[in-house]
């Protein structure tokens, strides 16, 4: 905290606005995904769990980039001034917002109530998000999956009866399963009132709050313990919550609404409780949590996370390698596992014990099929589905470490190949390529390798690509550190590209320190590039700093062979003389 | 805020508790016991007996006399358990007409949810006079192993005997909640709970946030103290036919004796190493002529007859330990409930299979009735400080092709919970699924118990496997379960709340709730006419006490005599109500005279 920021103001998405090229650091990535219109700055602070200078830091680099938009403006939390960005849009907020902007105790908790029980509009968004959840599904080409999240993510008017977590309906799909949901308990009539004697408003608050953690947040966060913590730490953190969440604690008043959202988030609490306390399957999420920052080349697994959630809420799965995967890895009480075709007999004649047959037509009995492409269950909307794929990564991370943990033994190569390609279709280039790398170790024929090879050549140029750009923006902002660790990124994934070589050097020679390793990468550019004076010019400057002007002249005599008249290499060898001398 | 009872309805015991002032006390009954017997009869006259008195006249009334209708609550007619207690019970066991079980006492015929809320009645009427106002709420315990079919029918049971069951819970949780209740303690704790007819193993991590969550629970509903019983009496009566070549298992008294003998040996072989075994006339063959049943029976006996029964319930609680991903060393205390749980050899077993010495700090005849009194209190407090996280014991899912079921919540999920899993057709243009919801850990659909079924219809034409289908199972924090089926294309939909059958129709509940509330209504006013009576007869006897004094003071006083005339007349008319069957009205009457002419007397004499 410690800012002037408002903290009642409510950022929102700019429409229309592509994430694939966007240099942002898993922090801001994560708050990005957390921005739904009606979060307030008070709430992502409590939501993201940072605190108030890194999140108003934040926030205004989102603004400067244009990514979000706030009706009044975010003061600067701090240090330099920063452009102010004016809404080129009227604000989204109904305009009683403002007034209640004003009113002291902030704005979230009348709105939160508001939203709860003003019943009439709760039937229309539902609908519609059904209706978005079925266009996704029914047109699964590659144009309308990469489309959706973005015309989805623009502004949108204010729901009140709906029940989708705030923040996480930035796209179609989350508001459907939110519908979804709620159909779900027969108990529960549609916008069905909520007592206002049973809850508070702060509990109110709260329980949307971690609506939204129980929908985005990993294990640990929402439980609010650290990574390192103690089994009785994690027990007594989720024994609070429980205490809190569980319905119990509003037994017999009538929760309309609410009653979903609290199961909700206590399944989720319960399942982090049940992961984290017990040794095994949390070193198995410890990997797994490591994995998708690892794999994802992010820092931070949160960005991985968010953008998982994005992408996942956007598009259905494409079919079959997941649940090959799964099939592999085995049932580890996941919400869905797809089950062997083998079981697939005939029917029987009627059902088991005392089950009087069926007057219906209809054949009777169903059959387990393979989990294709179908969006994440009820039971755990995203996380289940986060899940699902993390057991694939964190059976993947397992190979690629050559761990203990048993190989896997019956997936083949071809199956992590079907995998990557269909990661890159979702562009999770990090993905591709670990995947990529598991499916090489296991083993591909020729035309497969071929398929992987050039697969592989993609995903590294987008990575390598992306890094660039996250490097050139960090650079910006004066993070000189992070931009170097991309950079790094982007020599790994795109070795051949002169530039990712001379901005490592360039880097380097800001912070001053492995002068041979800015020379070797200087080096490497010029022998990419040797026409580009401007690789020429970074490589006279890191042996002036390291103290080697004959160096430096012999390189500025060599460019100056290229282009005598450049001026400013015509400086550094000035500079390289007097040096010598 | 109404107070709300917790009730354990034993196989054997039943027993009664209430939080007062936040203590959970429990209730004793009329005679001063804290636990009454399960025990339903009818007698000749058609009057029920229920309890102690409903237990002492078993002997002479073996054939209408319900024992363990536990046993039999919420089971379908075909099943193994109730052929068992058909075979082990004198009382007669007929089906039903949904295919459930119903007894016969006399002429009329009761389901078993029936005869349990006559016990449930007994107990809700000893709570009204404990605490002096009408009852309407009450959390009852059931055996954590019990099925979704057996839960209802216990809920049906309040229902009939006029409670509103607000939560059913388990025993072995319940017995954790007695057990930590205001202690603030943290612990992994293993309950052990062998009652009448149910064992049960539960572990609970106890937090000291004041919350509860059950980690892992098992049992068997068909193993308890009736079983080591009937070892016992198979034991007496083999020895029996060796000695004498008489088979008694055709005569119903004889066997209702041994029943009674069986429980009492075993009973004292708990502290005594041996006990004698008598029953004189059990049987007479022929004129004049009676045998006696003599005999000795040791602990070393006793243990021997029932080593396998032990041995189940520990091979349960390994592998519930196993299944947990739990160490013995995990286990940091062992709280053992039911009367079982006295058997030394049990108590030795236990302690050998945790290695430590069982909790002894809990009555494991009443542990159970205070925690449901707990629950009872903490569900309606507006803030409570505790909170139990219940499991759900049973595997849910429905049945697949080929007669297959494919589970959707494992066994112990904490509830509330959630689950979808896709499905998909097994024919070309199949147009419905019958989705049938079962509960149960086989893999074979028919041997889990059928919860509920309906159809989803509307599908779309089309090759096998194409259409997908979401179902969804949703278990909430009351137990109740909600199944969805969802045509993923069209968006059609089905759902059924699972009211799991406890072999009554909603209509014959609610039948069975009036009849038992005009029983209730008869026997409350039978009481307050017997109070009456009771009344009269000792104002009677002590205005006799003090006429002969009266007679001499008034003497010779103006209205003296007639005076004591009137008095004789008020007497005599009393007298003639007792022998009559005077309405309670006028037994007022008569009351209100009688006290009028005591206090005359009174006044005379003072």
């Amino acid at each position: 905290m410690g800012t002037d920021r408002h903290h009642s103001e409510v950022p929102r998405r700019v429409a229309a606005t592509s994430l694939a090229d966007v240099p942002l650091s898993a922090e801001e990535g994560f708050i990005l995904s957390q921005i739904d219109g009606k979060t307030s700055v008070d709430d992502l602070e409590l939501i993201t769990g940072l605190g108030g200078e890194s999140l108003g830091a934040a926030l205004e680099r989102l603004l400067s980039l244009g990514l979000i938009e706030t009706g009044p403006v975010v003061r600067p939390g701090r240090g330099v001034a920063r452009p102010a960005i004016v809404p080129d849009r009227p604000p989204t907020e109904p305009p009683a917002a403002g007034e209640r902007l004003r009113a002291p105790g902030g704005f979230r908790p009348t709105q939160s109530s508001e939203r709860e029980t003003r019943p009439a509009p709760a039937s229309e968004p539902r609908g519609a998000a059904k209706q978005r959840e079925g266009t996704s599904r029914s047109q699964r080409t590659p144009d309308s999956r990469r489309e959706a999240p973005e015309d989805a993510s623009g502004p949108r008017e204010p729901d009140p009866g709906k029940e989708a977590p705030p923040g996480i309906d930035a796209d179609g799909k989350r508001g459907g399963e939110a519908a979804r949901e709620s159909s779900a308990g027969p108990s529960m009539p549609p916008g069905a009132r909520v007592d206002p004697a049973t809850f508070t408003e702060e509990a109110l608050r709260r329980i949307d709050t971690f609506l939204l953690r129980a929908n985005s947040a990993d294990f640990y966060r929402l439980l609010g313990v650290g990574r390192q913590a103690e089994r009785p730490a994690i027990r007594s953190a989720y024994f609070g919550l429980a205490k809190e969440f569980h319905p119990d604690a509003y037994f017999g008043r009538t929760l309309g609404v609410v009653k979903p959202k609290l199961e909700r988030i206590f399944r989720q609490i319960t399942r982090a409780y049940e992961v984290l306390s017990r040794s095994a399957s949390r070193k198995e999420y410890d990997v797994y949590l490591k994995g998708q920052a690892v794999l994802g080349g992010q820092e931070e697994e949160e960005q991985a996370w968010a953008e998982e959630e994005r992408r996942r809420s956007a598009e259905p799965t494409p079919p079959s390698p997941e649940a090959a995967a799964e099939a592999a890895v085995g049932s580890a009480g996941a919400a869905a596992a797809g089950e062997p075709a083998a079981q697939a007999v005939a029917p029987p004649a009627t059902g088991p014990a005392a089950g009087p047959p069926l007057s219906s037509p209809a054949d009777q009995g169903i059959h387990t099929g393979a989990r294709a492409s179908v969006p994440p269950p009820r039971g755990g909307p995203s996380s289940a589905d986060a899940w699902r794929r993390e057991r694939t990564v964190r059976q993947l991370a397992a190979v690629l470490s050559g761990g203990r943990r048993r190989p896997v033994q019956d997936r083949r190569g071809a199956d992590y190949l079907v995998e990557a390609e269909s990661a890159a279709k979702e562009e999770e280039w990090g993905r591709v390529v670990g995947l990529l790398e598991a499916a090489q170790r296991l083993g591909l024929n020729e035309a497969e390798a071929t398929r992987a090879g050039a697969l592989q050549a993609t995903a590294a140029g987008q990575l390598a690509r992306i890094s660039a750009g996250q490097a050139r923006f960090a650079e910006s902002t004066g993070d000189v550190e992070g931009a170097l660790r991309h950079v790094e990124q982007a020599c790994k994934f795109g070795p051949d590209v002169a530039d990712h070589w001379d901005m490592r050097a360039r880097l380097l020679l800001r912070l001053g320190r492995e002068l041979h390793q800015a020379r070797d990468a200087a080096m490497r550019a010029i022998r990419l590039e040797p026409k580009v004076l401007g690789y020429r010019t970074t490589m006279i400057r890191v042996y002036l700093v390291a103290g080697l002007p004959k160096n430096a002249r012999r390189e500025a005599d060599a460019a100056l062979e290229i282009d005598s008249s450049d001026r400013q290499i015509r400086a550094l060898l000035e500079e390289a003389k007097s040096a010598l001398e | 805020m109404d107070k709300v009872i917790g009730i354990d309805l034993g196989t054997t015991n039943s027993c009664v508790a209430v939080v007062e002032e936040g203590v959970p006390v429990v209730i004793p009954n009329r005679g001063g016991y804290k636990t009454t017997p399960s025990i339903v009869a009818v007698t000749e006259a058609g009057k029920r007996l229920i309890g102690h008195i409903a237990k002492r006249q078993a002997i002479t009334n073996s054939e209408n006399t319900v024992v363990a209708a536990k046993r039999l609550i919420g089971r379908k007619w075909n099943s193994p358990q109730v052929a068992t207690s058909i075979a082990m019970y004198q009382y007669r066991i007929v089906e039903g007409p949904h295919a459930d079980v119903r007894i016969q006492l006399r002429e009329k015929i009761y389901s078993v949810p029936e005869v349990s809320a006559m016990v449930l009645q007994e107990m809700k009427i000893i709570a009204e006079d404990y605490l002096g106002e009408e009852v309407s709420k009450a959390v009852v315990t059931c055996p954590a192993y019990f099925n979704d079919n057996q839960r209802q029918a216990t809920k049906d049971a309040g229902l009939i005997a006029g409670l509103d069951v607000i939560r059913v819970i388990n025993e072995p949780t319940a017995a954790a909640l007695a057990y930590g209740f205001g202690k603030k303690i943290d612990r992994l704790v293993a309950v052990y709970d062998l009652g009448g007819g149910t064992f049960d193993i539960s572990l609970l991590e106890i937090g000291a946030e004041g919350v509860f969550k059950v980690v892992s629970t098992a049992g068997d509903t068909f193993l308890g103290g009736e079983d080591f019983d009937a070892r016992i009496i198979d034991w007496m009566l083999t020895d029996f036919q060796t000695a004498h070549n008489v088979d008694l298992r055709q005569d119903r008294m004889a066997m209702q004796r041994l029943k009674d003998a069986a429980e009492k040996a075993k009973c004292e072989l708990s502290t005594a190493r041996q006990t004698e075994i008598n029953l004189p006339f059990i049987i007479s063959t022929g004129r004049n002529e009676a045998l006696h049943l003599q005999c000795q029976l040791t602990r070393e006996k006793l243990e021997e007859l029932t080593a396998d029964l032990v041995q189940q319930t520990v091979d349960i609680c390994a592998n519930t330990m196993d299944e947990a991903g739990l160490d013995v060393e995990d286990i940091e205390d062992v709280v053992l409930v039911g009367g079982m749980t006295r058997m030394p050899k049990v108590q030795e077993r236990v302690a050998e299979l945790f290695k430590r010495e069982p909790c002894k700090g809990v009555h494991p005849d009443e542990v159970v009735a205070l925690g449901a009194s707990i629950q009872g209190a903490m569900l309606v407090a507006e803030k409570s400080e505790l909170m139990l996280l219940d499991v759900t014991p049973h595997t849910l899912g429905i049945m697949v092709v080929g007669g297959f079921f494919e589970p959707l919540i494992p066994k112990d999920t904490t509830v509330p919970t959630a689950q979808t899993k896709t499905f998909t057709t097994v024919r070309d243009n199949q147009t419905a699924v019958k989705i049938l919801v079962l509960q149960g850990e086989s893999e074979k659909a028919e041997e889990n118990e059928l919860l509920g079924e309906f159809v989803l219809t509307g599908l779309r034409r089309a090759p096998k496997g194409e259409v997908e289908i979401d179902v969804t199972f949703e278990i909430n924090a009351d137990g109740i379960v909600a199944v969805s089926a969802k045509d993923l294309e069209t968006g059609q939909e089905q759902s059924i709340t699972v009211t799991a059958s406890s072999g009554l129709t909603k209509d014959e509940v609610k039948a069975m709730a009036a009849s038992s509330h005009d029983y209730m209504v008869e026997r409350r006013k039978g009481e307050s006419t017997e109070k009456n009576r009771q009344e009269i007869e000792s104002l009677i006897s002590e205005i006799e006490r003090h006429a002969p004094q009266v007679e001499e003071v008034v003497k010779g006083s103006e209205h003296g005599s007639e005076a004591m005339t009137k008095a004789k007349e008020v007497v005599e008319q009393a007298r003639a109500a007792l022998r009559s069957d005077k309405p309670d009205a006028e037994l007022q009457e008569i009351l209100d005279s009688l006290r009028r002419t005591l206090r005359m007397f009174r006044a005379v004499l003072a």
